[in-house]
């Protein structure tokens, strides 16, 4: 069975990432249990894998709605739209489970809509758009329409939609959330993993959860995940690019064609560098060749410095140039053996220093509430914090006060945590009951 | 393994009342004969259908088994047919097809997936009128009705039936008092509204087969609509649900 049909999430708080985009959904489902709420339809859009169609779902069944949906099979068009969707957008119908409720008495049918943006309007048959427009004004129930690209659901005829509807954002998953999901997974599929293969996984995938889950479905076949599996990942369209732009930056024998390659590749000269950088040594083996390809990588280093500071992007070509040219006419040997490239092993230690970051950063705003200054304050002086927490009495007041939770407060004092915060719980309950006293 | 001999008129009926609601279904073959049910896509309209074996020339079932049929290809090869012609099927497990044969033409027609059609519970309604009333006048009203509105309002009480269809400025009125209703089991008054499309498409369906049809009416409740067809050998439901009133 496919992992991502597997794990889909049964309800709206076990969907990861985009809990701003979660809780907008939830207060406009609430709002049609008084009735018909005032926007009948809401526009989910965003990547693809950012858990749209996984929320859609679990909240219907956070609220106990049926849905209404046409197949992927379906064929889609005007007609159909007209006859299933508008059909189930102004009757009443039927529970598969054998019981009949109004939708006067809370029983609403969720019509979903998925692919809006392209599934509805093709050879030659425009009318979709206007005809979702049409079923949105008479309908009696909720109509969620779901979308990779918001402007084309909503240019041409879809224009009216912007207005009609809430339109809400699915943003791409931080990547601890997808490593958190995938050790998730990894447990309850019993897999040996290596954590590495994991960050790396999540990294890759671009913020879109299910070709994470896919890939890591991809390489679990013998309940095993070990580092060098990670080659054996069929290595995403991009990536490979990357790879084929690389050689080619390498083996150029010129600097045009170098600097050609360089800009067919898709990433940002600051990320080229890492990938160059990486893989530099593998590819030059004479000691002279590397010395003089450095150099010019390290003067390319400066120029991203100084777009950095500057903010001018116009220096990036400079940076670009030396980094790709400026290493291609260092060599003076030629090689030709195959070398099998490597990850960027600084990208790799980034996205895992990522919760400790993370960490240090809520830390940071629990603080910021109550000193009333901003994060950056608070992290500035954490040290002396972390210090003054050396004392028990301290800490344990600014835990109950702060609710900081475990491993917030491990951070800052490690394997005192646990002491402190039980202690810290007990002040907790003994100023719920002062409260209680003061009331009387 | 199910086989089995049936007349094209009867095949036709079966085929016919189903595709008012669907394109494609999940037959249940047991020894007793045929049944199923199901939803169209926008869960608005049910259909419960049955066909006893005793009504096939030939039939032959030894365990329960069930397959999902795309019922446009079953209708191309039993158009050919005229009513009192046999049709034979035979379904084929090893190939996943069902093979209907009409005098020397045979048809295998591909079955579908199953495990994607989910089974559908009946559900369980209260319904206080029971109509039994002939079905032609109110195929004529419905066909008058549908010029100009998409909604019908059906109401009864213990002195008859009544049918009510409102366009913008247009009413049309259809009245069976008690005495010209085969039946009418109805103490206080009852009124739903449903959507004209689905409930035309079933009463034609049971207007071309049948002289009278068997009415259950609630209050904003589902109705429920059902009659026979070869002394009670084949027995079709309908349920459609109601309009949501604002």
């Amino acid at each position: 069975m496919n992992w991502t049909d597997k794990y889909r999430p049964k309800h709206l708080k076990d969907v990861i990432g985009n809990s701003e985009a979660k809780e907008e959904l939830i207060r406009w489902a609430k709002s049609w249990q008084k009735g018909i709420s005032e926007k009948k339809a809401v526009i989910l859009y965003g990547k693809p894998g950012t858990g749209k169609t996984s929320s859609v779902y679990a909240l219907a069944n956070d609220f106990n709605w049926e849905i209404i949906e046409l197949n992927a099979s379906d064929e889609r068009n005007r007609e159909i739209l007209r006859k299933i969707v508008l059909a189930g957008a102004v009757n009443e119908t039927l529970g598969i489970d054998g019981k009949y409720v109004s939708s006067k008495e809370g029983a609403k049918r969720l019509i979903v809509l998925d692919e809006a943006d392209n599934l509805y309007e093709k050879e030659g048959d425009f009318g979709g758009k206007r005809t979702i427009v049409e079923i949105i004004r008479i309908t009696k129930q909720p109509i969620i329409l779901i979308a990779n690209d918001y402007y084309e659901l909503t240019k041409g005829g879809g224009t009216e939609l912007k207005k009609l509807c809430k339109s809400i954002a699915f943003k791409k998953v931080d990547e601890m959330e997808i490593v958190s999901i995938l050790k998730k997974i990894c447990r309850a599929e019993n897999i040996e993993t290596d954590e590495r293969v994991l960050y790396h996984i999540a990294h890759r995938c671009d913020g879109d959860v299910r070709s994470a889950i896919n890939d890591l479905q991809s390489i679990s076949y013998n309940k095993r995940i070990t580092i060098d599996m990670l080659s054996n990942i069929g290595r995403r369209e991009r990536e490979k690019e990357i790879f084929t732009g690389l050689r080619n930056i390498f083996r150029a024998l010129d600097l045009k064609t170098a600097i050609k390659e360089a800009r067919q590749i898709d990433e940002s000269p600051d990320n080229l560098i890492l990938w160059i950088d990486e893989n530099l040594p593998l590819e030059y083996k004479n000691a002279d060749d590397l010395t003089r390809a450095y150099k010019f990588l390290s003067k390319s280093d400066v120029f991203l410095g100084r777009v950095h500071r500057r903010q001018y992007y116009g220096l990036w070509s400079y940076a670009s140039e030396l980094m790709s040219g400026g290493v291609a006419v260092s060599k003076r040997h030629s090689y030709r053996e195959f070398t099998k490239y490597n990850f960027p092993e600084w990208l790799l230690r980034m996205s895992k220093s990522r919760e400790y970051r993370q960490i240090k950063l809520q830390i940071a705003k629990k603080f910021s509430s109550i000193m009333h200054c901003s994060k950056r304050k608070v992290l500035e002086i954490l040290p002396i914090i972390k210090y003054l927490f050396l004392k028990d009495d301290f800490a344990i007041l600014l835990t109950s006060k702060l609710n900081l939770t475990q491993t917030e407060l491990e951070f800052m004092i490690g394997d005192r945590a646990k002491k402190i915060l039980e202690q810290a719980e007990e002040i907790k309950k003994m100023d719920k009951q002062a409260l209680l006293f003061d009331f009387e | 393994m199910f086989q089995g001999k049936l007349k094209a008129g009867f095949t036709k009926v079966l085929v016919d009342a189903i595709s008012v609601l669907v394109d494609e279904t999940k037959f249940k073959i047991s020894p007793d004969g045929i049944y199923g049910r199901t939803f169209d896509p926008a869960h608005v309209g049910m259909i419960d259908f049955k066909i006893k074996k005793e009504i096939f020339e030939e039939y032959e079932c030894k365990e329960e088994t069930e397959i999902g049929v795309d019922l446009e290809k079953l209708k191309d090869i039993i158009k050919i047919a005229t009513n009192e012609e046999i049709i034979e099927f035979q379904h084929d497990k090893s190939e996943g097809r069902l093979i209907v044969t009409k005098g020397n033409i045979t048809r295998k027609l591909s079955l579908l997936d199953t495990s994607e059609m989910r089974d559908t519970k009946a559900p369980s309604l209260d319904l206080p009128a029971e109509i039994v009333a002939p079905i032609a006048e109110i195929a004529q009203a419905i066909k008058v009705a549908e010029s100009f509105s998409d909604h019908v309002t059906l109401m009864a009480d213990s002195e008859g039936f009544q049918m009510i269809a409102e366009g913008d400025s247009d009413v049309l009125e259809l009245k069976l008092s008690k005495d010209k209703l085969y039946n009418l089991k109805c103490e206080e008054k009852v009124k739903s509204m449903f959507p004209l499309d689905y409930f035309s498409k079933m009463i034609k369906m049971a207007g071309s087969k049948s002289d009278e049809i068997t009415i259950n009416l609630g209050n904003d409740y589902p109705i429920k609509l059902s009659f026979e067809i070869a002394e009670g050998n084949i027995k079709i439901i309908y349920l459609l649900a109601p309009r949501i009133e604002s």
